[in-house]
């Protein structure tokens, strides 16, 4: 089996966040789990990290929260993306994009 | 948009900061409810609720450390740092009351000392001229022989001024000004007012544009007369309360043509004369134009002059003095050739007569300033010595250099800050009492205010003070390395023989400056015990002036001899007044310095004078009724310095025909005791000759002297009284008893000599308690070594002895290094001496011993609490 580093490359985080939350608001368990769940248990983030991201997110306007119940009865903070954050992640994605692009392509032909 | 958004953001961060308790309680929430989701899917799975918990707190990493990093992406991290560090900060200066008491008063008499000097300085001298290009703005002076050390310059004639104002070449604009008198009347009382005559270029010279109306016109002024008037900024808001309706309206001038208000002229006016009530034009007279007597006698003008771009002051000047030169060959006569004996120079600036003083008092309060950061530093450095304890379990406990720079620097900012509040206020007050006295000292110049300048200074001093204090002991902490071990020996041994040392040299520093300063303070104190201690060569203690001036006197009585008349009405008048021993007339007043001088000084008085004076004939005889003015009596000193071995009775007392010798003119009768009328410090000053002057000729102006054994106050308001039996249309213009005025003469001296004993004091308490600080710390940290000196058979005498030795070779070196620099230093204060040496032994002796007496009891002190150790009590500690 592929042996994937756990540990997230710098500023990877914030991505992934917004990433989860284009499908929708929903709370921080549920960031986490989704998060695992998609990158099929290959990403493996200490939950608790969330936690400070999603403040830094929230402190830039990219992220907005509410209090609401989750679904199993308790009051939660409900993380949604704001335009900004929309932007951001659109911006982000295609950043990463082309540079896993750049990389692997180059790492190919040293292989080659 | 992007406004909108800032605000919300500045206001989130704003409740972040106020509230952080909601935002605390909702990452609480928000990080248990996600422990709780996660618990309740491994119960799901089959777990214990205890397991799960346990599982889902794993998984969850270091909650705390997760909470610090949410609480750092808040962004309010550095406000609530900054706070904590302050809560601290207070908190722990509160614990150590008497040092930062110490640290608090001792910054704060130096700001205050410091920023009030420094004010006055600025205020007074460097402060430039309110006007365009203010270095190319001159006013020309004549230097004279005779005068008194602070005003050797004297003021241009008129001639001076319609001479200059034609050199275009030198100059773009001239223009002369001349201080003024005028009474309003109203029934008995008399205000008079102080103003000044300007020709007309004077506004435009000094780029004054009008507030309202307008400024004189060259006609108003030449040939005038212009019956206008200009007030100045002050006076129109004061006493006209800014009306705009003001122009137009007359201003009634005792016994003159009233006055039409034309304009109004800016604030930046009151440097030239703070106390000018009106501005009128000036009118030029006779004796003005005449060049015999208007050139070098008659210097009442201030002649102001523009530099022409690329015309150097030294051009100017050197083209001036060629213009004198060639008067005094082509055109001057006998008796201008005469007066031009005494005439040497001109130059642009007089120095302000404070000058000197001012200088003084800057030096001092910088000497003061510099003990009182040594003594800072030292108590700065003691005190973190005391606190390594507590900064190494900081420091192995994680804490940075930053950190514990920051905590520094907080604690340290919070003194300077207490201290810089205490020493404004200080220095408001102290701006206050100097205004108090300026009024007297120079009642022309702006009261002094602090301003920018003053005020950017001591903010930037602060910074420096706030940086020193804080970093230098933890710079002596990281060069010495000690804050990385915590060893056994850490509550006993001494930190470093580096931060000894410098605490060492602080306190020799202190006791050097201080001894400085008390030499200083001492000579100056010698000097004015010498100055009140000077025979006044009168009796001044029950005599009372009263002043009529021309300006009274000639608009009502133009020919001499209705005058003559008016003197002699006069004098009857003053002899009816009851309790009256004695009147006599003199046409100058009492000690005013600003009479030229030569050789010697003529004073011309009623043959009276010398009774009413009390001042004994030495020699042949003084004046009697009847003596023309040919008569002269001359003082002790004119007989000492001219005639030194021989009388000069039956000589002239002209110095041209004196140096011809011998005259068939009667010439001098007598030889009178020395009077100093010129003020007490002009002992050894200009020779004065009196010539007699009868009643029956006519002055324009003169002083009425009476010697009478009533109340002062009284008989002023008699004089007065009577002065307006003879004639309504008169009055005083001043009246003063003589031994206020003689007293007055000393005010500059006095306060300058106290505020250097202040300033000398201040430092040798400073100085007391820094000796102080450092013995003490030193016997604390050295409790073991005492401790075991005892158990070993050390005896009291000889502990006592060793910590005062100690005292005494701090001192010692101190007053050694202080007195070396007393004697260089002194010299600049031989200006300011009197009867005097710059080295005076008793001065240095007396310093010296009040040193010694005070730095013994600051180390007997420390010493005391040695010998009180208990030998098992300091081991035991071990």
């Amino acid at each position: 089996m592929k042996k994937v580093r756990k540990e997230l490359l710098q500023g990877t985080l914030d991505l992934l966040i917004l990433k989860a939350l284009s499908t929708g608001q929903m709370h921080g368990w549920d960031i986490s789990k989704r998060i695992q769940v998609v990158s099929k248990d290959r990403l493996k983030l200490k939950q608790g990290s969330l936690y400070p991201a999603l403040h830094r997110l929230e402190n830039r306007d990219w992220i907005k929260a509410e209090w609401g119940v989750s679904e199993a009865g308790r009051s939660a903070k409900f993380y949604e993306l704001t335009k900004k954050g929309k932007a951001q992640l659109q911006e982000e994605k295609d950043h990463w994009l082309s540079f896993a692009e750049a990389m692997a392509s180059v790492l190919k032909m040293e292989e080659s | 948009m992007i406004f909108l958004e800032t605000v919300y953001r500045i206001k989130n961060w704003f409740l972040n900061l106020v509230r952080p308790g909601k935002r605390e309680r909702e990452m609480k929430v928000e990080i248990e409810s996600h422990l709780e989701l996660d618990k309740e899917r491994s119960i799901r799975s089959g777990m214990t609720p205890a397991e799960a918990r346990k599982i889902s707190l794993r998984q969850f990493g270091h909650v705390d450390g997760l909470k610090e990093e949410c609480r750092d992406s808040w962004g309010t991290r550095v406000v609530t740092d900054l706070i904590r560090d302050l809560r601290y900060s207070i908190r722990s200066l509160w614990k150590s009351k008497v040092f930062s008491f110490a640290v608090v008063t001792t910054l704060a008499l130096c700001i205050g000392a410091n920023t009030t000097v420094l004010s006055a300085l600025y205020s007074l001298i460097l402060k430039p001229l309110p006007v365009e290009n203010p270095e190319r703005l001159v006013q020309l002076f004549n230097v004279v022989e005779g005068r008194l050390a602070s005003d050797r310059a004297s003021k241009s004639s008129w001639n001076q001024y319609s001479e200059l104002r034609t050199r275009k070449d030198l100059f773009e604009g001239c223009a002369l000004r001349v201080r003024k008198t005028k009474a309003i009347r109203r029934d008995t009382v008399v205000r008079r007012l102080n103003g000044y005559g300007v020709s007309s270029e004077f506004f435009e010279l000094v780029n004054a544009k009008p507030v309202l109306g307008r400024f004189f016109l060259p006609e108003e002024v030449d040939p005038g007369p212009g019956h206008v008037v200009v007030l100045p900024q002050r006076v129109w808001e004061t006493e006209y309360d800014a009306d705009p309706n003001v122009l137009g309206q007359q201003i009634h001038f005792d016994a003159e043509a009233s006055y039409a208000i034309i304009g109004v002229a800016p604030r930046s006016l009151e440097t030239f004369d703070y106390e000018s009530r009106f501005i009128i034009p000036y009118h030029v007279t006779a004796r003005d134009r005449n060049p015999a007597e208007g050139r070098y006698q008659a210097w009442s003008f201030d002649l102001w002059l523009r530099l022409k771009p690329g015309v150097s002051r030294a051009m100017a000047l050197q083209q001036i003095r060629a213009m004198e030169r060639r008067w005094y060959e082509e055109e001057a006569d006998a008796d201008a050739r005469n007066s031009y004996k005494t005439y040497k120079d001109v130059a642009f600036d007089r120095p302000h007569p404070l000058t000197g003083s001012l200088y003084l008092l800057e030096g001092g309060s910088l000497l003061v300033l510099l003990v009182g950061c040594f003594n800072v530093m030292t108590l700065i450095v003691s005190r973190s010595n005391q606190r390594r304890l507590e900064l190494t379990i900081r420091s192995s406990l994680g804490a940075g250099q930053s950190s514990l720079r920051r905590l520094m620097l907080c604690e340290c900012s919070l003194l300077v800050a207490a201290a810089v509040c205490l020493g404004m206020t200080l220095a408001l007050s102290g701006t206050y009492m100097v205004n108090e006295y300026l009024s007297v000292l120079s009642p022309m110049t702006v009261p002094i205010s602090l301003d920018y300048a003053t005020l950017f200074i001591t903010l930037a001093m602060t910074i420096g003070l706030v940086g020193a204090m804080g970093l230098l002991p933890l710079e002596i902490f990281r060069k010495t390395g000690f804050l990385e071990r915590v060893d056994s020996s850490q509550r006993t041994a001494s930190v470093s023989g580096f931060s000894r040392r410098l605490s060492d040299g602080m306190v020799v520093g202190q006791v050097a400056i201080a001894f400085i300063m008390l030499v200083g303070a001492g000579l100056l104190f010698r000097s004015f015990q010498n100055v009140l201690a000077v025979d006044p060569g009168f009796d001044a203690s029950q005599i009372v002036e009263g002043r009529l001036d021309w300006g009274t006197i000639h608009p009502r009585y133009k020919k001499r001899s209705d005058a003559a008349v008016l003197k002699q009405r006069v004098h009857a008048a003053m002899q009816e007044i009851p309790g009256v021993e004695s009147v006599s007339l003199s046409m100058h007043n009492m000690f005013s310095a600003d009479q030229r001088g030569g050789e010697f000084v003529g004073h011309l008085v009623s043959p009276e004078f010398f009774t009413t004076m009390n001042m004994p004939i030495i020699e042949g005889r003084g004046f009697q009724q009847g003596d023309t003015d040919q008569v002269k009596v001359v003082d002790e000193l004119f007989a000492r310095r001219f005639f030194p071995d021989r009388s000069p009775i039956g000589y002239e007392a002209d110095v041209n025909q004196l140096l011809a010798s011998g005259n068939a003119a009667p010439g001098i009768v007598g030889v009178v005791r020395r009077a100093n009328l010129r003020g007490l410090e002009d002992r050894d000053g200009v020779p004065i000759v009196y010539r007699s002057r009868p009643l029956k000729d006519g002055w324009w102006e003169y002083s009425i002297f009476l010697r009478t054994s009533r109340p002062a106050a009284s008989v002023m308001s008699d004089m007065r009284a009577k002065i307006r039996e003879v004639d309504p249309q008169l009055h005083l213009s001043y009246t003063r008893p003589l031994d206020a005025a003689l007293d007055e003469m000393l005010v500059s001296r006095r306060g300058m000599t106290l505020l250097l004993l202040f300033f000398a004091g201040l430092a040798l308490l400073l100085s007391l308690i820094g000796v102080y600080a450092v013995l003490s710390y030193d016997v604390a940290q050295r409790r073991r070594e005492i401790g075991i000196r005892g158990a070993i058979g050390a005896n009291r005498s000889e502990v006592l002895g060793m910590v005062l030795r100690q005292g005494a070779s701090k001192a010692g070196i101190g007053l050694a290094l202080g007195f070396l620099a007393s004697l260089y230093l002194t010299r600049f204060l031989e200006k300011q001496l009197f009867d005097v040496a710059a080295v005076d032994p008793w001065t240095y002796i007396v310093a010296g011993l009040s040193f010694a007496t005070v730095a013994l009891v600051a180390s007997y002190l420390p010493a005391r609490r040695a010998i009180r150790i208990d030998p098992l009590e300091a081991l035991r500690v071990e």
